[in-house]
């Protein structure tokens, strides 16, 4: 396959209406879901989940691709308007943007993360392309071994999804590998630690498991508090898009934050916070005006934004590319494939190469949806945030059981989800990373069997199995990301403590 | 947060960890004889856990008589600020989920959800009876006719399955 093929049948899939209305459908859900404070990709792909179960493979892909961008560029407008970042990704907008807001240049700020959000979302489209056609074409050399590194590749997320505490990161990754495990042998299928219940013999459902961990443990923690996001006041009349003149300096921040932000977002475990906070560090060392960032920066706004969404593309560069997810979205969109009856994996684009195209159409048709009515939803944004916050909350755990039951019909699915979601609650309060314990659920079983049966294949030896050119090769460079993504990490969260410090002082 | 809850939760951990650890000695190995095994795994990860949480443990003690407040730096998601946190609440409205669980069959979605609802809708601090009942019955009305009508899903309506099936609507 060369460049230009998936490009192609990703536009040629814009010819189909259906794909169409699941894009809209996707990105106005999106947009209003990444409005709401606490509902960031994650949970928005949870909670409609389930719908994608009866669309079509193609059609299901470009939906949950579509609420990606139209979260992506929701979270900004509360974030400059109302001082109230839709998740942590957008902290950087509120520093700068809220600032800019104040001083009455509120156009200026929204023009700028507009343009931002949907030229760092086209662009990076480009460069996924560029770079997950490469990676299909090594996929066929591919056996167990070279797929055992690719998921310790993937493991290396489970380490970077860590929280602040590297330790209890590590075990929530093993409490999410155990809990997949249990089922069936992939070597001698006997069951395992099925307890003598009849209901996982087979094991649990991955769906029900991930989206407890993921979506309600987090509906469970905000409901302990009682309060309404619109507490601080937010105006959207009267702005005016701003002149070219005036976002033209932040044009080169723009282009810093969507490389940096592709190539970040395809890092396992990385994603969209670390995107947009290496962008913004970048751009800052490279901006003649250093000392704006922080202050009310459009180059500050224009590199995170950027950042954000060209992280959507980024990270789907080894989940498509290597079936391998490198953050909580992308496990619920193999889980969603999964359950279309697709094995994720090194082969699953090679062999069904529609879904990289719906991927690409997803990504694609909500950038110009949004491009065509990005900017008159700002109101709409902001009425998503004046919406009653505890029914929200109630409606959305209730939307959840609906969807985890109908996965399979069975009620025992939903006990499944309350449990990992009640367990998720406690991790997400203590400082264990829900999302590792995710991610863990999904890649250890795999990871299990491929070591296996490719040391059988391999005469039992672990110098045959690992000295394969392509395994080292694989191994090594994970072994350096792994390195790499410590220090980055390191330097990441003394970053984010100095960015919390200037905002504290900025709401005072 | 509090650091003896974070201790309890880490011993939790633990324990879970040395369980998983004495039932996976159990595992049959099978005909297939490999060098990991069907129980290495579980060895490994109950070995996380287990020495993990033990780990964490033994960091908040040796730092216990440094510090005399048991609320310590938080280490995961912390609350909003200025606004009254209460786990009870949590806890009570993921009781409410279990409850709706357990009525899904015998009751059905249609009587079910609505009581969930209602109940979560409390539990929340909504007060407006009116309001919660209308919020309720909608969205319990809605949600059917979506799943159980236009995409085919099999949801169970309890007490309603004969008229329903009567009137042609499920086929149960």
């Amino acid at each position: 396959m060369d460049f230009l093929t998936p490009l192609l049948g990703g536009m040629a899939l814009l010819g189909d209406p259906l794909v169409w209305v699941a894009v809209l459908a996707g990105t106005l859900f999106g947009v209003v879901a990444g409005a709401m404070p606490g509902i960031g990709t994650t949970l928005a792909y949870g909670l409609v989940l389930p719908f994608t179960f009866v669309m079509s493979p193609i059609i299901g892909v470009a939906f949950l691709l579509s609420i990606s961008v139209g979260v992506g560029y929701g979270n900004s407008i509360p974030a400059i308007l109302m001082g109230i970042p839709g998740n942590p990704a957008a902290i950087l907008t509120v520093i700068d943007g809220h600032k800019l807001h104040k001083e009455g240049k509120s156009g200026l700020a929204l023009g700028v993360s507009f343009v931002a959000a949907l030229g760092g979302q086209f662009i990076s489209i480009l460069l996924f392309v560029l770079l997950v056609v490469p990676l299909m074409a090594v996929a066929y050399h591919f056996s167990f071994p070279e797929i055992f590194g690719l998921y310790c590749f993937g493991f290396i997320a489970l380490i970077s999804l860590a929280a602040d505490n590297l330790v209890k990161g590590i075990m929530s990754a093993a409490l999410g590998i155990s809990v997949g495990l249990i089922g069936l042998d992939p070597i001698n299928m006997v069951t395992r630690l099925d307890m003598g219940f009849r209901e996982i013999r087979s094991g649990f459902d991955d769906v029900a498991l991930v989206i407890g961990i993921l979506a309600l443990s987090e509906l469970f923690r905000s409901a302990r508090q009682v309060f309404q996001w619109q507490d601080k006041s937010g105006e959207v009349s009267g702005n005016k898009f701003p002149k070219w003149a005036e976002w033209k300096p932040a044009v080169p921040a723009m282009a810093t934050g969507t490389i940096v932000g592709t190539f970040v977002g395809a890092i396992p475990g990385a994603g969209a916070t670390p995107a947009a906070m290496i962008s913004y560090q970048t751009a800052q060392m490279l901006s003649k005006e250093p000392e704006k960032f922080g202050k009310g920066s459009i180059e500050g706004i224009g590199a995170n934004e950027a950042a954000q969404n060209a992280s959507n593309s980024g990270e789907l560069i080894p989940t498509l590319g290597l079936g391998i997810p490198v953050s909580g979205s992308m496990v619920l969109l193999l889980a969603a494939l999964s359950v279309q009856g697709f094995v994720p994996g090194p082969l699953m684009v090679k062999n069904s190469p529609e879904l990289l195209f719906a991927a690409i159409a997803g990504l694609l048709a909500s950038t110009i949806f949004l491009l065509l009515t990005g900017w008159g939803m700002a109101s709409l944004m902001l009425k998503a945030v004046r919406l009653n916050r505890q029914v929200v909350i109630v409606l959305a755990i209730a939307m959840t059981l609906v969807g985890i039951y109908s996965t399979n019909t069975k009620v025992f699915d939903m006990f499944v989800a309350v449990g990992a979601g009640g367990v998720g609650y406690f991790m997400l309060r203590y400082g264990y990373s829900p999302a590792a314990a995710a991610l863990g659920v999904f890649i250890g079983k795999e990871f299990e069997r491929s070591l296996r049966i490719g040391l059988n294949m391999n005469e039992n030896s672990f110098v045959t199995f690992l000295s394969r050119p392509i395994t080292a090769i694989i191994l090594l460079v994970a072994l350096g990301v792994l390195v790499w993504g410590v220090i980055k990490r390191m330097q990441m969260n003394r970053r984010i403590a100095a960015r919390a410090a200037e905002n504290d002082n900025l709401v005072v | 947060m509090d650091r003896r809850i974070d201790v309890a939760v880490a011993a939790c951990f633990s324990l879970l960890g040395v369980l998983m650890i004495l039932a996976a000695s159990g595992i049959k190995t099978g005909m297939m004889r490999d060098p990991i095994g069907p129980r290495a795994a579980f060895y490994f990860c109950g070995g996380i856990l287990a020495l993990g949480g033990l780990s964490v443990i033994i960091a908040h003690l040796r730092r216990w008589s440094a510090q005399k407040d048991h609320i310590v730096p938080s280490e995961g998601g912390d609350d909003e600020a200025g606004f009254p946190a209460s786990a009870l609440r949590a806890w009570a409205l993921i009781v409410a989920v279990l409850g709706l669980a357990a009525l899904w069959n015998p009751l059905g979605f249609l009587i079910a959800m609505p009581l969930f609802l209602v109940a979560a809708l409390w539990i929340m601090g909504g007060r407006n009876v009116w309001t919660t009942i209308m919020i309720a019955l909608l969205f319990t009305g809605i949600v059917y006719l979506i799943f159980a009508q236009v995409l085919g899903v099999r949801i169970p309506v309890g007490p309603f399955t004969p008229l329903f099936r009567s009137l042609g609507w499920i086929n149960l």
